[in-house]
């Protein structure tokens, strides 16, 4: 389990930034969704156990939240969301610094600094102070900081804000790669949904401080029974008359039909009403929800 | 790009323990700001001290050994007792030594503290580090502990170490052990004043650089603190002394006025005498004039000597010195290293033979023709009134407390936890 928590509770005066939440999650790559002030950043928070919470109980990595909080930090790494640096260093001693921090010795932190750096693609610009980064080399700085210690669980709070698609490319990648590839445990918040996407296995939804929807990415988005999108060559006013007399249901999305067949209808049929409308089928696919339909239903809103 | 590219590797090394994480902090804080040329300066200037401080205890090592070279130059400044008899007074010179090198660092120390300061929590402010540091494992008291712990290198660089070795060599060139007995308290009472400088500056400017994220106004608030509290302090306390001192002379002389009406000779505005012409009175009423005028400059003498004495008195109930910041810094150091008790060895050794002189003196040259001070009755204690702090010491400890309390609160205010909204 990556971590665990039951019904946790936390409150700043008067508002409630999480309502007895309860989830469990197994390692992974975890995408953590939710629109603005639903808690994400408040249960990053109490993830790393840096806040205390009201109520409830929870463990991270096996670790009590509560208790053993420098533990869990100790085996967290977490890049915030915010523009923060350690000020009047270059990128390496920034990184070897963090390191330090994390109880490394000086020269295996140094060490380890020009490893993650080298993984995360800052070459010679290591050796510039931080202060003269652009937006896209001070995210993977802050990478390289949070993954120098090697931790077991990597937080990543909107690791792609303000970079170029290129870069905004290859974070994705490394994010990936250290989920897929290297064994470890990844939150991914962020409000770029296709960001989500190409890294998480799972998601989790937030929505006023409780959890909305939880599972794997490949069952929320499942195909829709009877449900398909059709593009045809010419007018479309035969063929939807003809779905609608059939007790199906069929609206105009762009160029695109959203076709609901009606009970007991199978999907041969549509070739047969199209053949009957004199029209030709171009384009047929089952429908499937995408992650922002399914992310938009849990939080409430229409698609 | 790299030949060889390994990719992401995982580490396994060995970890510290949570209990030094702070020491990280003040060895980075204290690598960084050894960058700056105007600290290393400053630290070069501020070690000149220690070493008129080493050569003081090496010619007193010296004397004590009767070495003639320094017998010679120290016979004609020194009272003959200490030349006779150094090693009676080692503990007192030691001490007093002492006394002067942590008066001098005490200046540098602020100074330094100035310059050191300002960046330390302002700038994690200005670049938003405190997210960095507080999401890895680190207390809040870590944090503290560290930024104070640059501060705290710094100053035991300059104060407490030269102070140290300075010991050292002394003990060296007495080839007497028994000097360690003499004046041990020196080295735990230097380390301990130096502690006391560095927990209570070092959390002062901390304080203060957390209120704001630009450097420049910490550097500007801390010079205005430590400068207006000593301006404050003099100006007050020279206000009450000069206040005291007339009222006490006037209402003395208004006494010896009603007891000594003025002769013919002499008119009175206010307490002030003003003699009439010679021509206008006859010599008997000269003669009676004169005398009076003798007679009320030797009261006006002694009521000015009585508001010394009771100046004396009050210094010891004086407040006002209080709201000096790096005087309270002072009496502290005053304390720890025994000071008032070495100036009253030394004062013994001054005025003992002083008040012996004075009847010697009064048989050779007739007693109306002594100077004052040697007519005076004996003080010990007059030189450590003159160079000590004498209002008590609890007091500079309860408001360097109070400071010290309001610092970590504006410090636990300031530098929050991220159990907070964004």
């Amino acid at each position: 389990m990556l971590f665990r928590l039951n019904n946790i509770t936390k409150t700043y005066g008067r508002i409630t930034a999480l309502r007895q939440l309860s989830v469990e999650v197994a390692p992974g790559a975890i995408g953590l969704l939710g629109p603005n002030g639903a808690g994400k950043t408040t249960l990053i928070r109490t993830l790393l156990g840096l806040i205390g919470i009201d109520s409830g109980s929870g463990e991270i990595l096996g670790m009590d939240i509560r208790a053993r909080q420098l533990d869990i930090r100790q085996a967290v790494g977490f890049m915030p969301e915010d523009e923060c640096l350690f000020p009047a260093v270059p990128g390496v001693g920034f990184v070897a610094y963090a390191g330090e921090l994390c109880g490394m010795k000086a020269g295996d932190a140094m060490q380890r600094a020009h490893e993650v750096l080298n993984y995360v693609g800052l070459d010679e610009a290591r050796y510039r102070p931080v202060e003269s980064y652009s937006t896209g080399m001070k995210q993977r700085l802050k990478l390289a900081a949070a993954i120098v210690h090697d931790p077991r669980l990597l937080i990543l709070d909107e690791p792609t804000n303000g970079m170029d698609p290129a870069g905004r490319k290859e974070m994705i990648e490394l994010a990936r790669d250290l989920a897929h590839g290297k064994g470890m445990s990844l939150i991914f918040s962020s409000h770029l949904l296709p960001d989500v996407e190409s890294v998480c296995d799972h998601v989790l939804v937030l929505g006023r401080g409780s959890l909305l929807a939880q599972g794997a990415i490949k069952e929320l988005k499942q195909a829709h029974p009877g449900a398909f999108e059709v593009r045809l060559k010419g007018d479309p006013a035969g063929f939807l008359a003809r779905i609608r007399a059939t007790g199906g249901e069929a609206k105009l999305h762009a160029d695109t039909l959203l076709v609901q067949l009606g009970d007991g209808h199978e999907p041969e049929s549509l070739w047969r009403m199209a053949a009957e409308a004199g029209e030709q089928i171009r384009y047929l696919r089952p429908q499937r929800s995408t992650l922002e339909e399914v992310f938009l239903k849990a939080v409430g809103e229409k698609v | 790009m790299p030949i060889f590219d390994q990719g992401y590797q995982h580490w396994k090394g060995p970890l510290t323990g949570h209990a030094w994480r702070w020491l990280v902090i003040a060895r980075n804080g204290v690598k960084a700001q050894l960058s700056g040329k105007l600290v290393r300066i400053l630290l070069f200037v501020a070690w000149m001290p220690a070493l008129v401080l080493v050569l003081a205890l090496v010619a007193w090592g010296l004397l004590e050994q009767r070495a003639e070279s320094v017998l010679s130059v120290l016979r004609p400044i020194l009272p003959p007792n200490l030349i006779q008899n150094p090693q009676e007074y080692r503990s007192a010179v030691w001490t007093i030594a002492y006394s002067f090198f942590f008066k001098a660092e005490l200046s540098f120390s602020l100074l330094l503290v100035m310059i050191v300061g300002p960046n330390l929590i302002s700038r994690d402010l200005r670049m938003n580090a405190l997210p960095l540091y507080f999401s890895r494992p680190l207390r809040r008291s870590d944090y503290f502990l560290g930024k104070l712990g640059i501060i705290g290198f710094y100053l035991a660089a300059i104060a407490v170490v030269p102070a140290a070795v300075a010991y050292l060599v002394g003990v060296a060139f007495s080839l007497d052990m028994s000097v360690i007995r003499d004046t041990h308290r020196l080295l735990w009472g230097g380390a301990a004043y130096g502690l006391v400088i560095t927990v209570s500056a070092g959390s002062l400017m901390l304080a203060l650089s957390s209120l704001t994220r630009r450097s420049i106004y910490v550097g500007l608030a801390w010079a205005g603190f430590c400068f207006l509290t000593m301006m404050t302090s003099g100006i007050l306390t020279e206000v009450r002394y000069e206040t005291d001192r007339a009222t006490t002379v006037q209402e003395g002389m208004d006494k010896w006025l009603a007891d000594h009406p003025a002769p013919a000779g002499v008119e009175l505005m206010g307490s002030w005498p003003r003699l009439k012409s010679a021509s206008d009175l006859s010599a008997a009423e000269r003669e009676k004039q004169q005398k009076w005028m003798q007679d009320w400059r030797a009261a006006r003498r002694r009521q000015q000597e009585k508001a010394e004495i009771t100046k004396t008195a009050d210094i010891r109930r004086d407040w006002r010195p209080v709201v000096s910041y790096p005087s309270n810094l002072d009496r502290i150091g005053d304390a720890l290293l025994g000071t008032d008790a070495a100036w009253v060895t030394i004062g013994k050794a001054i005025e003992r033979p002083r008040t012996t002189l004075g009847p010697i003196v009064a048989m050779n040259i007739g007693p109306h023709q002594i100077p004052p001070e040697l007519t005076e009755p004996g003080n010990d204690r007059r030189l450590a009134e003159l160079m000590v702090w004498q209002f008590p010491w609890g007091w500079s400890a309860a408001v360097l407390g109070g400071l010290l309390l309001l610092s970590l609160l504006v410090l636990t205010s300031r530098v929050k936890s991220l159990d907070r909204l964004k």
